[in-house]
């Protein structure tokens, strides 16, 4: 079965979905369309669910014919144009399910949907909405640097923020989970559940992404550079991390 | 005698008036400043003016410091690489800033300053870039307050008011030596002493944007932690004209200081 969900931005697309993952304990297949350069949500629930089959753009008929196999969610962005994937959705014969908020306004989704769920409160905002997406290549940022960065993003520095994620390479060599809604609880820069990387620059995808009003984008990206460790101490920083590691005690549990 | 302590005033001249205003509607007969000077603030040269020409007894910060004898802390001084960015971009903006005679003036300002039972420090008696923060443990902190000879220690630096007291109680001291006989252990009572941050005046970090500073009676021992609004959007607006980061207007608005605060409350700069 594939499931397509989609909702307005913040209202709980990846929180329902991995709500279903771990309801259940058949296959279970995830894609999420145009997110390729930045899959921050598929990165997020892949380290919580290291079994889950991930598509890319490109994928699609391989997901149909694997589609009888595993439970599939298809999670939209919420940029996309709902009629702009209409007819992969079509194609694939999806159910629809959206996430709904309160506040905003649904018609366009509660039209689109076979299932309506209820979801997050999200701010309601007069303009429209705008994204910034920064994606890094091969930045480590430093952890205190990064939180001072990441509270001023969120009360507002850099712009009005209704929605905003990330995920960063810190100089511990694990890769941090962030994630940012107003009036919902603020949950504190966690390690991802994937390996340490202490071998130079991190080739693997890191960035953020976020959604508000009158961002200032260069300030934003100026800030986010300043939060990086310099070339020059990443190899120590790396040689440190690997010579403490291997001298950590094992721990017996008794 | 009623005393004003006052601190940090990172060159935030409102705020500075606004506090001289509230120590002369409180009666204090005379006031002490803690440092901290210049910094950060719009108005470095005009603060270094009020306060020499009120001839207040101040003592040198970590800032004025570091204006005199350029940036050679170590790595303690900014908590994250970002802090670190934004506080050499203030450094240098007010090192081109600064008249010759208030560089003269920061200069020959002494660590610290006594008189009769007070003593009055930046940071602490070790060092101006030391934090004494309240959780600190009271061993080191008696430590601190009985090294500088006083009995009321006045500081600033961590930009959060508060009062300490280190009630009175016995110490016992024993040094083992190998291949010495056991050594007496020596016993010593130590007196009653405190620990007053008098916070800051022109850069808070107690999540509102008003000017702290503290009224001493030497005579009553009273301490009054006095919270002072003041017009900081004239300072805001002034680091905008200046052309300095605009983040640091943000933050000031919001009482939430332009640097946090160094991780380890014990370390002692190496500089």
């Amino acid at each position: 079965m594939i499931i397509a969900v989609a909702s307005p931005p913040g209202a709980g697309k990846t929180h329902w979905i991995c709500q279903q993952i771990a309801k259940t304990n058949k296959p279970v297949a995830y894609f999420s369309p145009k997110t390729d350069s930045l899959p921050i949500d598929t990165i997020y629930l892949q380290s919580e669910y290291p079994q889950l089959k991930i598509y890319q753009t490109g994928e699609e008929a391989a997901l149909l014919a694997g589609s009888d196999k595993a439970m599939t969610y298809i999670e939209i962005p919420w940029y996309l144009d709902l009629s702009g994937i209409e007819p992969l959705l079509t194609r694939l014969n999806s159910y629809r399910v959206a996430i709904i908020s309160p506040d905003a306004n649904n018609t366009e989704f509660v039209t689109w949907a076979d299932e309506v769920v209820s979801g997050n409160q999200i701010t309601k905002l007069t303009t429209s909405l705008q994204i910034h997406r920064g994606v890094l290549k091969g930045e480590i940022l430093d952890f205190d640097s990064l939180a001072t960065f990441w509270l001023e993003m969120t009360q507002g520095a850099y712009g009005e923020v209704v929605r905003a994620k990330g995920m960063f390479d810190l100089e511990d060599g694990q890769i941090y989970y962030g994630d940012f809604m107003p009036n919902q609880p603020e949950l504190e820069f966690e390690p991802l559940n994937l390996p340490r990387w202490l071998d130079g620059r991190p080739t693997r995808k890191s960035g953020f992404e976020i959604v508000g009003n009158k961002l200032d984008q260069a300030e934003i990206a100026q800030t986010i550079k300043d939060c990086c460790v310099p070339e020059s101490a990443i190899s120590y920083y790396q040689q440190q991390l690997k010579e403490s590691l291997a001298t950590e005690p094992e721990v017996e549990l008794v | 005698m009623k005393i004003a302590v006052i601190s940090c005033i990172h060159g935030n001249y409102p705020a500075l008036e606004a506090v001289l205003l509230d120590i002369d509607q409180q009666k204090a007969s005379k006031i002490y400043c803690l440092g901290d000077l210049v910094g950060y603030g719009p108005h470095p040269n005009a603060v270094v003016e009020q306060i020499r020409s009120l001839d207040i007894p101040t003592v040198q910060g970590c800032w004025d410091e570091d204006i005199v004898e350029g940036l050679n802390a170590c790595d303690c001084s900014y908590p994250s690489l970002l802090a670190e960015k934004r506080g050499k971009i203030a450094h240098e903006w007010t090192n081109k800033e600064v008249h010759p005679e208030v560089r003269e003036y920061l200069a020959q300002l002494p660590h610290t300053y006594k008189e009769d039972n007070l003593c009055f420090v930046h940071g602490s008696p070790s060092s101006n870039h030391e934090y004494l923060l309240p959780e600190m443990d009271a061993f080191t902190a008696l430590e601190r307050v009985l090294s500088s000879d006083a009995d009321v220690l006045f500081c600033g630096h961590t930009h959060v008011p508060y009062v300490r007291t280190l009630d009175s109680g016995q110490l016992q001291v024993k040094v083992n030596q190998p291949n010495k006989d056991e050594q007496p252990a020596i016993s010593f009572n130590t007196p009653l002493k405190r620990i007053i941050n008098v916070g800051s005046v022109g850069e808070p970090r107690h999540g509102r944007p008003n000017a702290t500073y503290v009224v001493y009676d030497t005579e009553t021992d009273a301490v009054s932690l006095r919270e002072v609004e003041y017009d900081y959007q004239k300072t805001c607006a002034a680091i905008l004209d200046a052309g300095l980061p605009p983040i640091f207007a943000w933050r000031l608005a919001r009482g939430l200081e332009f640097a946090e605060k160094a991780d380890d409350p014990t370390h002692v700069c190496e500089r």
